[in-house]
Order: structure tokens, then sequence, then C-alpha cells
């Protein structure tokens, strides 16, 4: 894995609370003020998460999920 | 004879030879559960009337000479997230506090014609995801080396009472090292089989493409005979591989010489506790002692390991609850709302471009399993925490060594390999090979507990 296949995101600045706020109820979830402020500071450590993954992969570069039709078609 | 910690292959012994039977067994377990789980609180459910009646049953079957297997008469737990007909199944959670499932589990139902006794259900971290925590309707269990410390998570309740002596052997749930973890912390064994060899249905699901079940038990052999019942394909788990099942305990003893094992050391040579790598050390010589041929590996960070792994639950888990959460976000617990959360957040191109890492860094164990015919390393960073209600969550802050073989779907197992100087904690090795090679996993880890005694040594209750 090297950093080459990345398109880096980490300069990104971290969202505001009030952003977060705006994320949560664009996303429809609705929170009481003091579980909205747990989350405030919870979020942080996830999006610097998703900043850090690999991007610009090639189109061979499946994702690893699978359909096998012959698992769920079942007659 | 006192028969807390006799191990599931010496009750077969012992049944055989008409020394014991599984009434006296069951009987004596609810004695001591009775006598220490109140500082322990590894059990949510004592199912004792109906483990009971499972003893006297197998009893009688076991009296005629029929025997069904190496479960038969043996006495085990579940984790609270996995069905049970007509028996609670809460997921340690106000969310799920009166739900009573109308079937079993697929692995449930195993154990059942397997002749096993169940006798009860476990602490879990909320759904196997949320803990430790203390704003739940009970207590997180405790460790029995110390019960001022957490048994890890997210099978706390099976790591506690296998370690405990309260039961043989737990079915515990391993997304990201949930076995794993609690058996490391625990002193005990724990196996995560590969992703698709024991069935998920039934069991409340944490992240659908990386679950696994798997047995908790305190030694390899005791793991070998209980995972033999409940694995196998079903039909209707859509992630249930069919491949043969072989005969795990056949190949217990055929030693590891000759053996190349990778050791990924550059994932715990650094660990936070000073004793985790001197521990590993000294496994590894032991293993070299056996024959072993011990090499380096290396493969990617615990970092990205950990990232994509934790990216692709945390939106598995919002789809999973996303409608509690709109509608009763006050009923979870405050660390499992909020490693759900984050979930409502993450952009589908994220959860795909994770899935797509999933696949590069399964890859890269596979190419290094070309090299080799098994990986060890730590199973864990860390002796287990002292239980602090005000500890700060640090799922995705510190990373995880028992991740990396969930990215995989590898088989791995945790099995206790020292204590650590100042805490006296349980230290542990793991040892996870190629897709579907839980025999290779469980033969390496027999020959190291034939050779060492960890797995022998039990907490002494106050």
């Amino acid at each position: 894995m090297t950093n080459e296949t990345r398109a880096d995101l980490t300069h990104l600045p971290a969202s505001t609370p009030d952003e977060i706020r705006a994320m949560l109820q664009k996303a429809g979830v609705g929170l009481p003020e003091a579980l909205l402020q747990q989350f405030i500071a919870a979020w942080p450590a996830y999006e610097a998460m998703i900043r850090r993954i690999p991007r610009s992969r090639s189109y061979a570069e499946e994702p690893a999920h699978s359909y096998r039709p012959e698992r769920i078609v079942r007659s | 004879m006192d028969v807390a910690f006799l191990t599931i292959a010496e009750l077969n012994r012992l049944y055989r030879q008409r020394e014991l039977s599984p009434v006296e067994v069951t009987k004596a377990l609810f004695a001591r559960i009775a006598a220490h789980d109140g500082k322990l609180h590894s059990f949510l459910r004592p199912t004792e009337e109906a483990a009971l009646r499972e003893a006297a049953e197998a009893e009688r079957e076991l009296t005629a000479g029929r025997w069904r297997g190496p479960m038969h008469g043996i006495p085990y737990a579940l984790k609270d997230i996995i069905e049970t007909a007509g028996i609670l199944t809460t997921g340690h959670s106000k969310l799920r506090q009166e739900y009573v499932p109308a079937a079993d589990a697929e692995l449930v139902t195993r154990l059942k014609s397997g002749g096993g006794i169940m006798l009860g259900k476990l602490a879990t971290w909320e759904f196997a995801l949320g803990g430790p925590s203390f704003d739940l309707p009970w207590p997180p269990a405790r460790n029995p080396w110390n019960p001022d410390h957490l048994p890890g998570g997210s099978s706390s309740g099976a790591g506690a009472a296998v370690a405990a002596g309260f039961v043989p052997g737990a079915v515990g749930t391993d997304t990201g090292g949930s076995i794993r973890g609690p058996a490391a912390f625990c002193g005990i064994a724990g196996i995560k089989p590969s992703y698709g060899r024991v069935s998920r249905r039934g069991v409340f699901p944490n992240t659908f493409s990386m679950d696994h079940c798997g047995p908790l038990c305190r030694s390899a052999e005791d793991i070998a005979l209980f995972l033999q019942i409940i694995a196998g394909f079903d039909p209707d788990d859509p992630g249930s591989e069919d491949v043969p099942v072989p005969d795990f305990a056949a190949s217990l003893n055929d030693g590891v010489r000759g053996l190349r094992l990778g050791l990924v050391e550059d994932w715990y040579r650094d660990a936070p506790h000073p004793d985790v790598a001197p521990a590993i050390d000294a496994a590894v010589e032991v293993l070299r002692g056996l024959g072993a041929v011990v090499e380096p590996v290396r493969l990617s960070s615990l970092r990205d390991y950990t990232d994509c792994k934790t990216t692709i639950s945390s939106v598995e888990l919002f789809a999973i609850h996303e409608h509690d959460l709109r509608t009763r976000p006050q009923d979870f617990g405050r660390i499992l709302r909020n490693r759900v959360l984050p979930g409502a957040l993450i952009r589908g191109e994220d959860y795909l471009e994770a899935l797509r890492w999933r696949t590069a860094l399964a890859r890269e164990q596979g190419h290094a399993l070309q090299h080799c015919d098994a990986f060890i390393t730590a199973a864990a960073l860390n002796v287990a925490d002292r239980a602090d209600p005000d500890a700060a969550d640090r799922l995705v802050s510190a990373p995880s060594i028992t991740m990396p073989f969930s990215v995989g779907g590898l088989p791995a197992i945790a099995i206790p390999c020292g204590f650590s100087r100042a805490e006296r904690l349980p230290l542990s090795l793991q040892i996870a090979g190629a897709p579907f090679a839980e025999a290779r996993v469980l033969r390496i880890a027999h020959a190291y507990q034939q050779a060492t005694d960890w797995h022998r040594q039990h907490p002494k209750l106050a």
C-alpha cells in the first residue's frame, strides 16, 4: 500500500460544531442537545478516519463485496 | 471433584468412564455462578431450570450409550445477541430489554442437536459494539483475574465466565476482535473462525460483511471440539460458505515442525504495555524450539486496517440501528450511540472506497500466506483496562491488532502466553491462517499449549 495510491483528503479542515449539526440535520437525525454535544465531541476522530481512506484506485480494483445469485434467488 | 476448571476434553473422558455426570457438573457450575457472579456480572440470565432438564436428558442418553458428539452433556453459555427461542435476548440493551425470539439461532440448533447444556445468556457490550458501558440496564462484566479491571469486549461475559470456571465454553461473536479481545484479557482461548465458517443466522448483526461467531474455551483442544459442532454450511445465511468441515481435533497433535510462521512484529513491537513484546518473543522461542521456522512478515499498518474496518462497520451499523436512532436515541448507551451515528455522515463513495481498500488489504494477506503457513503476532497491545466509567472511547484513536484478520476474514485464535509483571494480568498470542485453515491454526495453538502451562493457570475468586 503506497501513498501514491491516495488522493489525500487529510488537508481538509475539521468540521465545526455548527457544520456537524447541519450535517446531522440533513441526514434527518434529530438529537436532544445533550446527546448532540456528545456526538460533536466524538465525530472529529471519525472524520479524520474517513479522510485517511486511500482513493484513486484503478477501475479494476473491485470492492470486497459479492453477489451470488444462487445464494439469494432460491426457488 | 472440583469441576470448575475441567476442560471439555476432560469432561468427555470422565463421562465415558462414568466418573462424573452432566447433572452433577451442571449443578456444581450453577453453585459456583451463584457464589461468585455477583461480583463479575458475566451472566445476564442463568437458565438453571432448563439447563437441568437438558443435563438430565444428556445423562439418560450417555448412560444408554448414545453419544451425540463432543458437546454431549457439556455446559456452555451464549452471548446475549444470539437468539434463543423463548428466552430473552436483549443484546445487553434497553432497546431490546423485552425481546423474546421465537426461534433459535442456527448455531444454537446445532448445539442442542449435539446435546450441549445451555447455562444461560451472557453479558456483552451493547449489541456487540457499545462498551464498556456503565449506563445500560445491566452492569458491565468484570475480569475474574481482578474485578477492578474489565474483561475486554464485546464478548465480555463469555470471556469472564469461561475464565472464572463458570462454564467450560461459550459462544461469542467477533467483528473486529470481540472474541479474541476477551480471550486475551481473560487468559483463555478464543477463535474467530473464517468468515462463512459458522452460521450468523439468528445472531443480531454488527457488520454484515464482517460478523463471525465462534467459541471461547480454556484450551485450543476444547476450541476444536466446540467448533466442530457449530461449524458448517447454512444455506439460509448468505455469507455462509459451502466448504467441507474437517475433523478439527484430528490434526491437533501433528506439531509445528517445519511449519513456516510469519511473525508480524511491526504491529506489537512498540505496544503501549512493556510486557507485550517480551511475551511474544518468548512464545516465538517456544515455537522455534518445537521446530517451527519463524520469519518476519510485513503487512500494512494497524492504522490502515483499523480505518478500513471501522469505516465499513460504521455505515453498516447505522443502517442496522437507524430506525431506533431516529425514534429513541436516548435509549442507546452513550458509547453505542456515538459509534453508530457516524455512519449517518459517511458518504456512499467513502464506504465503497473502504470496501475496495478491504480487497487490497485482504490480498496482501493472501500474498504473504503464499510464503508462510500462518501469521503470529500479539492478540492485544495492552492488559485489561481498569473499569472506569469516564474513560475516553478509543475505538478509532487506538489502532486494533485484531482487526486485520477481521478485514481478511481469516481464522484467528488468541491464546494466553504470560502475565504482566505489574498487574498480574494475562498476555496473549494471536495465530491466524489462510481461509478455512482453522485446523492448522488450532494445531499450532495446541502445540504451543502442550509446551507451556499458561492456559492451566486460573484466577482465584474471592
